[in-house]
């Protein structure tokens, strides 16, 4: 961590706070409840609300619900608003970072689950809505894709998920470093996030979540559209080099 | 080629260069783009002014028809341009990403200077008096 340090603004407040890192796009209609329950937890969260070029008014929304907003020139995408956000939490010294979808999908109370393999070891936690709890359901063909990714991330990081996609995942400082720096920007960022991490040598975990049916409005998946980031996404996922980028054991922080 | 086949050439090549040098003098064009296809213009005028070059070299490479041989280099050079754009490209999106990110938190930053509060999410007691609690993020105890 010594040459990925805080830059600036680092105080106890935040490196012993977590950060919130929530992207947005138009989301003026969900953001108050999904702010509100994670106002309603007992955990020291700070809220980062990244609006990714909304044309409605997430971004005063998001102030006015107590969180910070960042607001992007342009629509980046989801992950080039996830980065931002890393690059916050980097910034701003904060050890521990969760993703949180703003459409109130995510469920708050299981942010302290997600949290607690970090305090194990754990470098990264994905929140799987397949492992177990809850009831989520895909689409058949949805199904069939995601097995085909599944299998082609079990090679690459030699580690079993069964929920590549999900977007509830706590990061420590050393992955929130490294994603700070180096984020992939398109659709199914949270796949080819995931095998970088792997093979970056992380120590990354699964534990089964309950989540939401998405509220309102529709994911937008059209078939061509989704053929062609699938093809893409095995393409750039067959190509993420095997770099080691995890500090040794003895001079990793606690 | 014939002849009048090569005059042709030889005029079209000392067009394409002049629009270039002239752009390159307005600065319209980047040097080093401009370098590119300066190359690509020389390598005509060579073409143009030897006559018996393209089929001779042709002839040399088993081309029975010899403008093959000219298309066969023009393509070759474009396709190397073409990728050097996307090179460009990839970077200078790469680029402003990052510059869009980077006005996204100092806008923040900058917003919370104004209105008198510290630019970090700090309230520890050690910031300038009236942080107001709103603005800070903080949401938990």
């Amino acid at each position: 961590m010594s040459n990925t340090g805080p830059s600036l603004a680092a105080t106890q407040h935040t490196t012993d706070r977590i950060l919130v890192i929530m992207p947005a796009f138009n989301e003026q209609e969900a953001l108050p409840a999904t702010l509100a329950g994670l106002h309603a937890t007992a955990l020291p969260l700070d809220v980062v609300v990244i609006d990714d070029g909304s044309i409605d008014d997430t971004a005063a929304i998001a102030a006015a619900n107590g969180a910070v907003c960042l607001q992007l020139p342009f629509n980046l995408g989801i992950g080039g608003a996830l980065r931002t956000g890393f690059r916050y939490a980097v910034e701003s010294g904060y050890r521990r970072g969760i993703q949180f979808d703003a459409d109130g999908q995510h469920d708050p109370e299981q942010i302290a689950a997600l949290l607690a393999p970090l305090d194990e070891g754990a470098d990264m936690v994905v929140g799987s809505r397949f492992a177990g709890a809850g009831a989520y359901r895909v689409g058949r063909s949805r199904g069939i894709a995601m097995n085909i990714l599944r299998w082609a991330i079990r090679r690459l990081a030699g580690q079993r998920f069964t929920d590549t996609s999900s977007g509830f995942r706590s990061f420590g400082p050393d992955v929130l470093a490294m994603f700070a720096k180096e984020y992939p920007i398109e659709y199914m960022d949270s796949v080819e996030a995931l095998v970088m991490a792997c093979r970056a040598g992380f120590d990354v975990r699964e534990i089964p979540t309950v989540m939401h049916e998405r509220s309102g409005g529709v994911a937008s998946n059209r078939s061509f559209r989704l053929a062609y980031h699938y093809v893409r996404v095995l393409v750039s996922l067959a190509n993420t080099p095997k770099v080691r980028r995890r500090p040794d054991a003895a001079g990793a922080p606690a | 080629m014939s002849t009048r086949a090569h005059i042709a050439l030889a005029v079209l090549v000392a067009l394409a260069i002049f629009v270039i040098i002239r752009l390159v003098r307005r600065r319209h064009l980047k040097a080093k783009y401009s370098l590119l296809w300066l190359t690509l213009g020389g390598f005509m005028v060579v073409i143009a002014a030897v006559p018996g070059l393209l089929d001779w070299t042709a002839a040399r490479l088993g081309i029975y028809y010899e403008p093959t041989l000219l298309i066969l280099l023009g393509l070759a050079l474009l396709l190397l341009i073409v990728m050097h754009f996307s090179y460009e490209l990839s970077r200078m999106e790469n680029r402003v990403r990052t510059l869009a990110e980077e006005s996204a938190i100092l806008r923040h930053r900058v917003a919370a200077l104004e209105s008198g509060g510290s630019p970090s999410n700090g309230t520890d007691g050690t910031d300038a008096p009236g942080t107001a609690p709103d603005g800070t993020g903080a949401i938990g105890p």
